[in-house]
């Protein structure tokens, strides 16, 4: 048992928490006290600390600022060692492995979990990488705790594809489909029909009509898409989100466009797709380089934000230091979108595109206690820094 | 002529005081408590900047900004056909349109120092540049800056897969090495004509510094070493993740100056920069002596890379005077321009931002606008062509 108090409280979500545009005050609690017990968010109130005794020990967080652990919507962190070329989330053997799962290939007692232990990131959604045009299966890991299993909070939360360079540059290199963003339309939508194909054939040999067909991974992961039990997690940027919204829309299934740079030029589009399960933008800071590189406009998120669309921002880990997930906030901030909006994408938005939002993402009574304590306040000081993380009830991180 | 009153005015040199500045031509004219409009001539423009923030422009001190081609095939970032190419020179390689596309004035880059990527032991000659402009030569501050060379491990990585030296650490020392005293018993009278040990005469002669990229305290450790039978030699040391109090005594203890570039800690990619030991560091820069920039082993930032790099330091506690001095007037000495940019003061090239707050302090400082010698690029036309 513990009771944190005197912290400015941001808990993202829930009844205590209040949405407001422009007051930090309001949507931020100088009263708040968090007890924490069997590593869950047991109480939320006033006073806390007075009415259980003296026998509960008490953290004072005087002067700091509290907010859910942060979710990483995006990463690949525990899937690469020390170099790029060291990595095991690309299994460019084939441009459709639907089969592949993420979770076999994370290491994590990597340095990367304790790297983003420091930045207040509890949680990360971690996916394959983009070689390949339909890449496996997503899901939520922990950056701390006892084992594989118990750290991993969902698998999968989502289907990872690939649209743009990173596919066309693997194969086409081998003169093998796809050479062409054609080639990587017909790859998605080959696998999408199959799987449509043998969902039809299990459901008439269930009513009696014909066999059943051979017990096949990649359909039934495809299946799972179909079924819109998780949404397909798509690597698209500029004009390549439209070739999403469009699959999504035939297929009738959940996407959400990751990276989204120059979402700007299609917010018609983005707003008004009913298959769009959210928007996870970034990494930003990094070099233009014309066609997919070319336009690179966090600003947007001002926009989609505004327009009702659920954002959240990803490091890319280990592209970006997972201090920089704050540092984008911080641009998304300059850039017009406001405070609160950025704090929710960086938390409980993040747990809810990645289907984890009953379990982290917001300071609730029930929910995990994963937290982060910063001195000022991330997104808005420039020199804000996490000085303590909690996963599980337990400090996992101490500046 | 552009008189600017009212702005909380950071000049690079003292913690930000009201000063109104006067911007005549390309230069900095005047800096004073207050200058009247009523002394300026009529066609001068008046900025009212009242609870504006104005800083000096901001300098890359490495980068490849310009040299990366519009496409991953066809850049010119990286010459690693052989170890030692001392000879190159990067003027030959920068587009104009590389950089302008990059817009880093947006966050108030004036000044950037391009060179290769550290991919062989040395790399070749740098420069510095404007951040925007018509051609290559109207935006050139100056070439022949200094020699850029690497001891780090990607060095390794380019010519391992070819079975050529250098394969090892040892084997880059010792073709550092052999360069380095050939050149310094190569007569260009008498000897026949070699590229590498001509190009190499200013640098054994101390004329011109070599910047050596390093990542781990252990190749800084070997470096200083390797090269103390050169003492004339100006080393500046660039990624240098593994700095620390110990290498700073090395360096004094070997009589050399401490010059050092730190490369970029907002990406997780290159491994070397977890080490970096920011508080025994920090107040190392009251010497003026450490810059901050993008650069380093894997391909350099955008435009947000090198403000974000300052405040990955500002977390660690460096003040916000210390972090703009760092991407600043630091690397104005560190490559000898700080005679013309790198702070405000009277005669300087006027290269400076004015934001609405302190972006060292705030992620609410919105820049509103960015001078380079005088002239605003956001205002001028798009002159991309090619990209």
């Amino acid at each position: 048992m513990l009771v944190i108090k005197n912290a400015q409280v941001f808990r993202a979500a829930g009844p205590g928490h209040k949405r407001h545009h422009q007051d930090l005050a309001a949507y931020t609690e100088k009263d708040c006290e968090i007890l924490i017990q069997d590593g869950k968010f047991a109480q939320i109130g006033e006073n806390l600390s007075a009415s259980l005794g003296a026998d509960v020990p008490v953290f004072d967080a005087q002067g700091l600022f509290l907010m859910p652990g942060i979710v990483d919507a995006h990463s690949h962190i525990g899937g690469f060692g020390d170099s790029l070329e060291d990595q095991d989330l690309n299994e460019m053997t084939n441009p459709a492995t639907p089969d592949l799962e993420a979770l076999y290939s994370i290491n994590p007692d990597s340095f990367d979990f304790d790297r983003a232990l420091s930045a207040g990131i509890t949680s990360s959604i971690l996916t394959p990488g983009s070689g390949n045009v339909v890449c496996g299966l997503v899901c939520a890991f922990k950056s701390q705790g006892q084992s594989l299993q118990s750290r991993c909070i969902k698998n999968p939360v989502a289907l990872k594809m690939a649209l743009g360079g990173n596919p066309k540059g693997v194969y086409g290199d081998r003169k093998q489909r796809p050479m062409t963003r054609m080639g990587i339309a017909a790859v998605i939508r080959d696998c999408l029909k199959k799987g449509q194909e043998y969902l039809e054939k299990k459901a008439k040999a269930q009513e009696g009509k014909g066999e059943a067909p051979a017990f096949d991974q990649a359909l039934e992961n495809i299946g799972r898409v179909l079924r819109r039990e998780i949404p397909i997690k798509v690597h698209c940027e500029q004009f390549d989100m439209l070739t999403t919204l469009r699959i999504a829309e035939e297929f009738d299934i959940m996407c959400t466009l990751d990276h989204a740079w120059g979402a700007s030029d299609f917010y018609e589009e983005i707003c008004g797709s009913k298959h769009l399960h959210g928007v996870i933008y970034g990494p930003i800071g990094v070099p233009l380089l014309p066609g997919e590189c070319g336009k690179i406009d966090i600003d947007s998120l001002a926009v989609l934000d505004q327009r009702g669309v659920t954002c959240a921002i990803m490091t890319d880990g280990p592209i970006l230091h997972p201090d920089q997930i704050v540092t984008q906030a911080g641009e998304a901030v300059r850039l017009g979108t406001p405070h609160e909006s950025v704090l929710r994408m960086l938390t409980i938005q993040a747990a809810q595109i990645g289907l984890i939002a009953d379990r982290v993402g917001s300071i609730e009574e029930g929910k995990d206690a994963d937290l982060c304590l910063y001195q000022g306040i991330p997104g808005l000081d420039a020199d804000a820094h996490c000085v303590r993380t909690m996963v599980d009830g337990k400090w996992v991180y101490i500046r | 002529m552009l008189l600017i009153k009212n702005a909380s005015l950071h000049t690079g040199l003292a913690p930000a005081q009201k000063l109104d500045l006067l911007v005549e031509g390309k230069s900095f004219s005047r800096l004073a408590p207050v200058i009247d409009p009523a002394d300026c001539p009529p066609a001068c423009t008046v900025l009212d900047a009242k609870g504006k923030h104005l800083f000096p422009g901001f300098i890359n001190a490495y980068s490849q900004w310009g040299i990366m081609g519009p496409g991953w095939s066809d850049d010119d970032q990286n010459e690693n056909s052989q170890p030692l190419t001392p000879d190159l020179d990067v003027t030959f390689a920068f587009d104009q349109d590389g950089m302008n596309f990059q817009r880093v004035y947006d966050y108030g880059v004036t000044t950037a120092v391009v060179g290769p990527a550290p991919r062989s032991v040395l790399m070749g000659q740098i420069a510095a540049y404007r951040t925007f402009g018509r051609s290559p030569y109207d935006m050139l501050l100056k070439d022949k800056l200094a020699l850029a060379g690497s001891v780090s491990e990607v060095v390794k990585k380019s010519f391992e897969s070819r079975q050529v030296r250098p394969m090892t650490r040892m084997g880059i020392v010792a073709l550092l090495r052999q360069a380095l005293q050939k050149a310094q018993s190569y007569q260009a009278d008498k000897d026949d004509y070699d590229p590498v040990s001509l190009s190499l005469q200013p640098i054994v002669t101390g004329q011109v510094p070599l910047l050596i990229n390093v990542d781990f305290s252990q190749e800084m450790e070997a470096l200083i070493l390797a090269l103390e039978d050169f003492p004339q030699i100006k080393l500046v040391l660039m990624g240098a993740y593994g700095f620390n109090l110990e290498i700073y005594q090395i360096l004094k203890e070997a009589g050399r100056e401490v010059k050092v570039i730190f490369g970029d800690v907002t990406e997780c990619i290159n491994r070397a920069n977890k080490q970096l030991a920011y508080e025994e560091i920090i107040p190392l820069f009251a010497s003026e002596d450490l810059a901050i920039s993008t650069a380093g082993s894997y391909p350099t930032g955008g435009k947000e890379s090198l403000l974000w790099n300052a405040l990955q330091w500002r977390r660690h506690g460096l003040s916000k005077e210390a972090a703009l001095k760092a991407i600043s007037l630091t690397p104005a000495k560190i490559f000898g321009l700080d005679g013309e940019i790198g702070s405000i003061e009277e005669g300087k090239t006027a290269d400076f931002s004015i934001w609405s707050g302190d972006p060292f302090e705030s992620y609410q400082a919105k820049l509103e606008s960015v001078f380079i010698a005088g002239q605003n690029p956001q205002e001028s036309e798009n002159r991309v062509s090619c990209w």
